[in-house]
């Protein structure tokens, strides 16, 4: 009855065996892969929060007791532009590529604008930024209402890293010519 | 014998899980303790005396108050003109200070200065710390001219 011949019983365990590490094999390889993938993601996503939130320490420099941020316009007639200066201070062992500036004028009306002057660690930068120019139609209006200023922890064509959870706050900027 | 095998299994599994949770925990405390030490500027005190500065130099007096050594500083100064190019300064100088001693300093400047601040910098495992918590700052009123 039974007249075809099968594999002997030792070449189908091997059989079965190789078959079974190179399941194994595939199966432990692609798992490894993906998870150094998902390590490196994490790593990487927590060294940026540590750096954020430990290694960064920005603040306005004081100098007499006043902090060293102001407005002010050059030129006259209606043209010229609308300034701001500041000196941030970076007292964190981490270096900022530069800082976001997001400003809401008098009536409330926000603009941004991003400065790539590096600012190293445990140093201070100048900031000198020109926000508008005084006779476009965006209606900037000075004094700004508000400042929050963000250090950019880096900076590429497609994309800007910014860390929010160490920005500075101001509500209060006088003219440049009071300080 | 299934059980053994079993059981020999799970121990093996959890062994390997306990080491790389050890491994992984011990490594993160080591970078965070790396980054941030707190309790090492805790112990670190300077104190500022006599600064008075001339036209090119300025001068003072820096004791180490507390009771860890002092390896340096970073000089930070201010000038008086804020559109000049140097009106932002900053330089790390080098100078062992140990507990209660006092150096006497000068050091070149340009200008004016309405502001100076010195940041002591430890050394602790091969690294230097700086004690931003423990500057010093003296203002324009405090810089007389020698």
């Amino acid at each position: 009855m039974l007249t075809k011949k099968g594999v002997s019983p030792l070449i189908a365990t091997v059989l079965l065996l190789v078959f079974a590490l190179t399941l194994g094999g595939i199966v432990m390889n692609f798992t490894q892969t993906s998870t150094i993938e998902l390590r490196d993601k994490a790593s990487d996503k927590m060294e940026r929060g540590l750096t954020c939130s430990l290694d960064l320490d920005l603040e306005i420099l004081e100098i007499g007791s006043r902090e060293y941020i102001c407005y002010n316009r050059t030129g006259s007639d209606g043209f010229g532009l609308n300034n701001l200066e500041v000196i941030v201070q970076n007292s964190g062992s981490a270096n900022a590529e530069g800082i976001r500036v997001f400003i809401l004028d008098y009536n409330e009306r926000p603009t941004t604008v991003d400065d790539l002057t590096p600012l190293g660690a445990h140093n201070r930068t100048k900031y000198n930024l020109n926000i508008t120019k005084t006779d476009d139609t965006s209606n900037f209006e000075f004094p700004p209402s508000k400042i929050i200023i963000s250090p950019i922890i880096k900076h590429t064509r497609e994309s800007v890293d910014i860390c929010s959870d160490n920005r500075i706050e101001i509500e209060e900027i006088y003219d440049c010519d009071e300080i | 014998m299934s059980w053994i095998l079993i059981f020999g299994m799970v121990v093996a599994l959890s062994f390997l899980l306990y080491n790389w949770s050890i491994e992984q925990a011990t490594s993160r405390t080591e970078e965070l303790s790396k980054r941030t030490d707190p309790l090492t500027c805790q112990e670190i005190g300077i104190s500022v005396d006599g600064a008075c500065q001339t036209s090119t130099t300025i001068i003072m007096n820096i004791s180490n108050v507390e009771t860890y050594d002092v390896e340096g500083f970073i000089f930070r100064s201010i000038g008086i003109y804020p559109d000049l190019v140097d009106y932002l300064d900053s330089t790390i100088i080098y100078i062992e200070l140990f507990p209660g001693e006092t150096e006497h300093l000068i050091l070149l400047k340009k200008g004016s200065l309405s502001q100076i601040e010195l940041v002591p910098i430890v050394t602790k495992n091969n690294k230097n710390i700086y004690c931003e918590e423990q500057t010093v700052v003296k203002e324009v009123g405090e810089l007389k001219i020698c």
